[in-house]
């Protein structure tokens, strides 16, 4: 026989279009007496338990772990939605989980530094005590603000990690918000719809007939809910997928877009342009839900207040945070002032210039946001802007009337589109097409940002509020950049001196994870506390170290933004060694730092971490809300329960009250009260105007186009565009959620134990670069190194790394040491933690790559920490694939 | 009763969870992979392929194909591997296995993997050994087909998780391929769920000119629009 390499007989095969299509025989009966032909295996003795797989991926998928002598040996799909669907859920590395969990970097033992700063393994009751000193002393002697708290995201788990919300607020330390930190926060929501960000659950995706996809790489980041795409392909709908990267989820849209770096702005500003040149757009609903018809002053640049103008008053009973402005009625031939207070069908003009009279006696010009809209809109051609997107302007025209015309429409805004310093710009224009397309409130249609596990879904305040709460918040961005005279968040008047860490690993995961370094190494940062069941860098490097238990041996409430169902994590195995539930370890805490809140925190045995980890589930879903107050602990212990919703029919629709029973924006955003947000969009309508100082004084009042760079790294340093020419993307990979299961062996296995660099060929031989080179990537603030890849799918002016790399893999070096946290002062115009604050933009970060010279590091040639007297010799590594 | 499983191409993500909880479920040793997912023309994960003037990234899962006409099985001097009559399922018989490795040689589809020496052991809590994957061994009548713990210097492949097909459940890859892109069943059984899903459907085997008759069906996947200025000026 012929002797054929399987890498040739890949290429061969997997050219599917040339592999002739044949009919399956389906001729053939099946007889009775052959139903069990292999011999039947013996039933295992073992049991299958239920919990919910819950890292920062955000997809809580509902996993079953098969327990034998007290360890999991392997981990399957619960696959018991009752909406089929969403069966089978969950992913390669939940199902690997177990490897982690009973692995070599598991945390069995407190740690804490002796005096020769060495970390020593230590009783619970000596770490307990020396923790609770240190930042009793550190509040005292700085302020209980200067404590600052990171918890992953709350979303993921309201009982242990709801623990760490409440001894903040027991003591006033200043929560770090997850949002902003994390790049999460959509800046776009809160200045389009005055909320936190409302989304699709992903059984919707199915409903749409047409999803335009804005850097959301689907197909790696959210593995679980991918395949409603591909229903909704299936049941006749089309996905265009834009990015300058080839990538799986290009690979199975219908159509990709190779859009230039950080254009999808000017894309969608086009796309705005040619459906209303076109007279496609939706005029009612411009009219009814948007700030279309409200004029605005054309001298001074703001709305003109119902209040100011001659023989008009505001509509009576209207709180202060919102406003009664003014639109001109066709119908009554007159200006009326118009209601925040309900969305009424109207004769609004949509366009044209006004002479409004004021009570002040003087004359304003004015026109309304729409006529301001259309006149911005005219620089925006798809003739202009197919130059700075790279996409001729009839695809343009195409995508558009596409847009337009097929409905439901869905628009998927992507971290890759997002976390730029003008990502709210982006955000803003993709919504406008949403809205001028009358898909807000649709099934299947709107737009949506899934970039965390963000969203809190019920009322959690039972629990993480305490009597005497003391809340206070700071985003990350103030600690580096230090302080700006504009900003509206609170600062620790000495700065930050302690840090609380939670389920996170800030010194490898946080931008300028380096900076961070240097403040522990030089003592700037007194006292780190880190919770963890993994040996991180943050849990190595910390002041006390406490080991905590996973998502397998403990009680905990998860929700997700991406499927309607509450779901329990359980204890199906006690935690190994000293490890023990967060609960406990924050009730020991609070008490060891002011033995008087032991009312807020009473005490219990370690052994009795679930019956008061029930008691809190009992509370939380008891208090919880109309959301949530009809499920039961019993039933949760059984399976998953969905949320309620306002809507009829099976899936809830974002939006749906304020399009049919015209409620104003905007939608709540807990865990804050209405009033707190609704000043974001004080007509109560979609407001894509904005008229606060800062953004007439950047020209930002409506949605439009700016480049990268030129804000940031180019201002702040000239030759950077010549130095640094190539755009940074930390991607996230398959086979981590951030930097969780870096650790994996089989994850490992997959990826040869390597970090690697993606460029074009092009841009790698520009600089003499060689596929399996080991390079390095690096700006003026830092540098990452990995193995070269040669991919054409990459565009020439970008470098890829994958984010999640422990730096113990990596030389030492860290991805997140060239990214810095920019602060837009558009975001600093309000301040509400996790709703209105500063972006983290991750993508604006410029670079060049060059070859290392330190070497590859050890652990690439080493077959990794997963063999115990293996006998794959060392330096031998695993190529996955590379023998095919 | 035939068993065979389809893969459509047109559902399938790349995402690896078929091979990784395949390695996990069967307790595969470091290095050892029943199931991979290339992408067709690249050793790497994550790289984009020209293919006809487009770039592409064809995900191919490949495993065991089953085969009718197994050569692996035509080869084995101790007949260690066998083909079940019942079910169609090769197997290979751990006990019977010399480790001479000419079914690697004769498998035109390079699936089959082996021990080269004692299995590593994954390191767990303490220094400790841990274990993973289905606990116990199972023998087709009189064949070792599979056990937790492998004997040095065999050879190893899909068993279609003959240690749970045989309780009547489908391969760990079928029930957890997160894109359902994965069906198993009875090809002569007409209400299966293979035959149902494949029904009217047009699909292709790998490898037809070998004449092996795999049992593993796939389905194209679809082609992929492009507007691509960057190729085009590369060009």
């Amino acid at each position: 026989m012929k002797e054929m390499t399987r890498r040739a007989f890949v290429e061969l095969s997997a050219g599917a279009a040339c592999a002739a299509g044949a009919a399956v025989a389906l001729e053939g009966a099946v007889s009775p007496d052959q139903a069990c032909a292999l011999t039947p295996a013996e039933p295992l003795d073992e049991t299958w338990i239920r919990t919910t797989c819950s890292p920062n991926c955000t997809g809580a998928c509902g996993m079953e772990a098969c327990v034998q002598d007290g360890k999991v040996r392997m981990i399957r799909q619960a696959a018991d939605y009752p909406y089929e669907h969403y069966n089978p859920r969950g992913c390669l590395k939940g199902l690997s989980f177990n490897t982690m969990q009973n692995g070599p970097d598991r945390l069995t033992r407190p740690l804490i530094r002796n005096e020769a700063g060495e970390q020593v393994e230590a009783d619970w009751d000596t770490a307990l005590d020396a923790a609770a000193d240190k930042l009793r002393a550190i509040m005292e002697k700085y302020g209980p603000d200067s404590v600052g708290v990171i918890y992953q995201v709350q979303g993921t788990g309201h009982i242990q990690k709801g623990a760490l919300v409440r001894i903040a607020n027991t003591f006033g330390w200043s929560v770090i918000g997850g949002y902003e930190l994390n790049g999460d926060l959509p800046m776009f929501w809160p200045e389009t719809f005055g909320c936190q960000s409302e989304e699709l659950e992903s059984y919707c995706w199915e409903d749409s007939r047409l999803t335009l996809i804005f850097g959301s790489n689907i197909m790696v980041t959210r593995m679980p809910d991918a395949h409603f795409l591909t229903y909704s392909q299936e049941a006749g709908g089309r996905v265009i997928y834009f990015d300058p990267n080839y990538s799986a989820s290009a690979e199975r849209a219908d159509e990709w877009v190779r859009i230039a770096p950080d254009s999808d702005g000017a894309f969608a500003l086009a796309m705005a342009k040619a459906i209303i040149d076109e007279g496609l757009f939706d005029a009612h609903f411009m009219r009814t839900y948007t700030d279309s018809p409200l004029l605005i002053n054309v001298a001074t640049g703001k709305r003109i207040l119902a209040s100011d103008v001659s023989g008009l008053e505001a509509v009576p009973g209207i709180p202060d945070y919102r406003s009664s402005f003014v639109a001109y009625d066709e119908d009554a031939g007159a200006f009326v002032a118009t209601t925040p207070l309900e969305l009424p069908d109207n004769a609004y003009a949509l366009t044209g210039t006004f002479e409004v009279p004021l009570k002040d006696g003087t004359t304003a010009q004015a026109k309304t946001g729409f006529q301001l809209l259309t006149e911005q809109l005219e620089q925006y051609a798809p003739e202009e802007v197919a130059g700075i997107c790279d996409v001729d302007a009839d695809t343009i025209k195409r995508i558009a009337r596409d847009a337009a015309n097929t409905k439901p429409m869905h628009i998927i805004f992507g971290g890759g589109t997002q976390q730029w310093y003008h990502g709210d710009l982006k955000g803003r224009a993709c919504a406008l097409v949403a809205c001028l397309t009358g898909n807000i409130g649709q099934l299947g249609g709107g737009i949506s940002t899934y970039v965390g596990q963000y969203k809190t879904r019920f009322n959690t305040a039972s629990w993480m509020v305490p009597e005497g709460a003391v809340k206070t918040s700071c985003p990350f961005h103030y600690w580096v950049n230090g302080p700006t005279p504009q900003m509206k968040a609170p600062y620790p008047k000495n700065g930050f001196k302690a840090l609380v860490v939670g389920w996170g690993n800030p010194l490898e995961q946080h931008n300028v994870a380096n900076w961070l370094r240097d403040a522990v190494d030089t003592g700037d940062l007194e006292c780190v506390v880190c919770l963890d069941f993994q040996r991180t860098l943050t849990a190595t490097e910390a002041t006390f170290t406490f080991p905590c238990a996973s998502w397998y041996e403990k009680t905990e409430l998860t929700t997700t933004p991406l499927h309607p169902y509450v779901q329990l994590q359980q204890r199906l195995v006690d935690p190994p060694g000293e490890a023990r539930e967060e609960i406990w370890i924050f009730t020991e805490l609070a008490n060891r730092i002011d033995p008087a809140k032991e009312p807020l925190w009473p005490r219990f045995a370690p052994e009795d971490s679930e019956k008061r980890a029930d008691e809190v589930l009992a509370l939380l879903l008891e208090k919880g809300g109309p959301t949530i107050d009809h499920l039961t602990p019993e039933e949760l212990r059984r399976g998953p329960g969905k949320l309620a919703h306002a809507n009829p029919g099976e899936k809830r629709i974002p939006f749906w009250e304020q399009i049919n029973e015209r409620i104003p924006f905007p939608t709540v955003s807990r865990p804050n009260p209405l009033d707190v947000t609704s000043k974001f969009v004080r007509s109560g309508r979609i407001e894509f105007y904005r008229d606060e100082d800062i953004f007439l004084e950047l020209n930002e009042q409506l949605p439009c186009y700016k480049p990268p760079f030129e804000d940031t790294e180019y201002k702040d340093d000239p030759e950077a565009r010549e130095k640094y020419p190539l755009g940074y993307t930390t991607r996230n990979s398959a086979f981590r959620v951030h930097a969780t299961y870096v650790n994996d062996p089989f994850m490992l296995e997959l990826q040869d134990n390597t970090p690697k660099v993606w460029l074009n060929p092009g841009t790698a031989a520009e600089r003499g670069l060689e596929q399996g080179d080991w390079v390095e990537v690096y700006n003026s603030r830092g540098t990452v190194q990995g193995q070269l890849i040669e991919d054409p799918g990459v565009h020439p002016t970008q470098c890829i790394f994958d984010q999640g790399w422990w730096s113990a893999y990596d030389n030492k070096t860290s991805y997140n040491s060239l990214i810095w946290p920019w602060i837009n002062p558009t975001n600093e115009a309000y301040y509400l933690v996790s709703v209105w604050s500063p972006n983290m933009a991750w993508n604006e970060t410029a670079c060049n790559v060059r070859l290392a010279d330190g070497g590859v590091p050890q652990v690439v040639k080493d077959t990794g920490k997963s063999v115990l007297g293996g006998s794959i010799p060392e330096g031998s590594g695993i190529e996955y694939g590379k023998e095919a | 009763m035939r068993y065979a499983m389809a893969i459509d191409l047109d559902r399938c993500i790349g995402c690896r969870t078929c091979a990784v909880v395949c390695k996990c479920f069967n307790s595969q040793p470091q290095g050892i992979w029943w199931n991979r997912v290339f992408t067709s023309g690249t050793p790497e994960y994550d790289v984009a392929v020209k293919v006809d003037d487009q770039l592409r990234m064809e995900f191919v899962p490949l495993s065991c194909q089953h085969c009718s006409n197994a050569p692996c099985q035509t080869v084995c001097p101790t007949q260690a591997t066998y083909t079940d009559a019942d079910t169609g399922t090769v197997l290979i018989d751990y006990d019977r296995c010399i480790g001479c490795r000419m079914c690697a040689s004769a498998c035109p589809y390079g699936v089959r993997q082996f021990n080269w020496s004692a299995p590593a052991k994954m390191v767990g809590l303490d220094g400790e050994e841990q274990a993973y994957g289905y606990p116990e061994p199972y023998r087709d009548g009189e064949h070792l087909v599979y056990t937790p713990v492998r004997p040095e210097g065999v050879m190893e492949k899909c068993t279609f998780c003959a240690q749970y097909t045989s309780q009547g459940k489908d391969p760990a890859c079928c029930t957890a391929c997160p894109g359902n892109a994965r069906i198993f069943g009875d090809m002569d059984d007409p209400s299966s769920a293979i035959r149902k899903y494949l029904e009217g459907k047009e699909t292709y085997t790998l490898g037809d000119e070998y004449h092996t008759r795999p049992n593993v069906y796939y389905l194209a996947a679809h082609k992929v629009e492009q507007v691509d200025n960057v190729s085009q000026g590369e060009e």
